[in-house]
């Protein structure tokens, strides 16, 4: 019995719940960006301009170019998009839409990722504590026999 | 309690509902983890016979074609078909992957239950002035309990939201890109319908994430639960021993 010690807390088991807590966290971050900066500036961008105006905007008909596709479209923004350039507004709109969700969903999957390391390092306490108890079990089997119960 | 170690241990008593009701449910986790799995593979078939020749249908043409194509012919046919399987595939396959994780939750508040009742067991064969009390339930296990049932909860609402923008969907879609859609102007149903389509996914997508997180911390709870019946039966062990020697 003289070396039979009782398990300590596993260092993994404060490591988990510590990840367990940044992946929430992240989660929760990608929600928040989601349902408060991407979700109003799409119903704006998408449900406020027409397809004509989104297309128009920030297109300069004094710019020269080579290219006939883009002089087909600043012609057509002269004559069509009657609501006037947009700007710099429908652009940064579109700028926000497209280039946030490039690094928000791998944050959430970071996030993800967390709570899997998290759960790993909660699991590989296990074995070492499982023999413990068993080690404890066979001291405390020897007295239960001993004092008869 | 009677069971086959020929000795009887108290039962603990029984929880409140929702708390009883979820534990009843425990022993169904192969049942729910093979319902998860039914899911996603779900998910795969109709992408592999709907959402692929839905696809094939609608890219089979030039662009100009595609786009000027009127209400019922098959290239606008095949844009509703793939917006729609779009709107509830992803959730119905997160919900797949969250009845996964809720088996496992399930899987491991069974293991930390018959941990209880080995310790009650043990507990029972010690002489009884040398017998420690059971320690009480940790309160995080209702926690754990509630967390997998808010995460599942959470991703039957967002298949419900899905369900609901297939409607949407559907009706913005059935009509020509060049001929109907273009040319709506601001303030028009179309237009609102397209913010909607472009917006909801914003918050939809990150909320099924939200849901997956709940079942994850569900099972880191339910593991430390696991790590601590481990630990306090060791402690009590190394105490009955200690005690039983010195006697």
């Amino acid at each position: 019995m003289a070396n039979i010690q009782a398990a300590k807390q596993p260092w993994e088991v404060n490591m988990s719940a510590l990840l367990g807590l940044v992946g929430a966290t992240l989660i929760m971050i990608s929600f928040l960006i989601g349902l408060f900066i991407l979700t109003p500036t799409a119903s704006d961008y998408f449900g406020n301009n027409a397809k004509i105006h989104r297309d128009c905007a920030g297109v300069d008909s004094s710019v020269t170019t080579a290219f006939d596709g883009p002089k087909a479209l600043a012609a057509r923004c002269a004559t069509e998009d009657s609501a006037g350039d947009g700007g710099t507004a429908l652009q940064d709109q579109l700028v926000t839409l497209t280039s946030t969700n490039r690094w928000k969903e791998p944050l959430a999957f970071v996030g993800v990722a967390s709570f899997m390391a998290g759960i790993a390092l909660a699991f590989s306490s296990i074995p070492a504590l499982l023999k413990n108890r068993g080690d404890v079990m066979a001291a405390a089997y020897k007295q239960i026999l001993a004092q008869g119960a | 309690m009677a069971n086959n170690f020929n000795v009887t241990v108290q039962d603990d008593p029984k929880p409140p509902m929702p708390f009883s009701m979820i534990e009843g449910m425990m022993p169904m986790y192969p049942m729910i983890a093979m319902l998860g799995f039914l899911m996603v593979l779900i998910a795969v078939v109709v992408g592999y016979l709907q959402l692929a020749p839905a696809e094939l249908d609608f890219f089979a043409d030039a662009k100009a074609v595609r786009e000027g194509a009127d209400v019922g012919s098959s290239f606008v046919n095949g844009n509703v078909s793939r917006h729609l399987i779009e709107a509830w595939v992803p959730s119905f396959k997160l919900l797949g992957l969250g009845l996964g994780l809720m088996a496992i939750n399930m899987a491991l508040g069974i293991i930390a239950k018959r941990l209880r009742l080995m310790g009650k067991v043990v507990n029972a064969h010690m002489p009884e002035n040398l017998r420690p009390a059971i320690p009480e339930i940790p309160k995080k296990v209702k926690v754990m309990q509630m967390l997998a049932m808010m995460g599942v909860m959470t991703l039957v609402i967002t298949f419900i939201v899905s369900l609901v923008m297939m409607g949407v969907a559907s009706s913005y879609w059935d009509n020509s890109i060049a001929n109907t859609l273009n040319p709506a102007q601001a303030g028009s149903e179309l237009l609102t319908q397209l913010g909607t389509l472009s917006s909801y996914n914003a918050w939809l997508a990150p909320l099924r994430i939200v849901g997956m997180g709940m079942l994850f911390t569900g099972i880191l709870i339910a593991l430390s639960v696991i790590i601590y019946n481990l630990r306090v039966q060791s402690e009590l062990l190394v105490d009955f021993t200690r005690r039983a020697e010195k006697r």
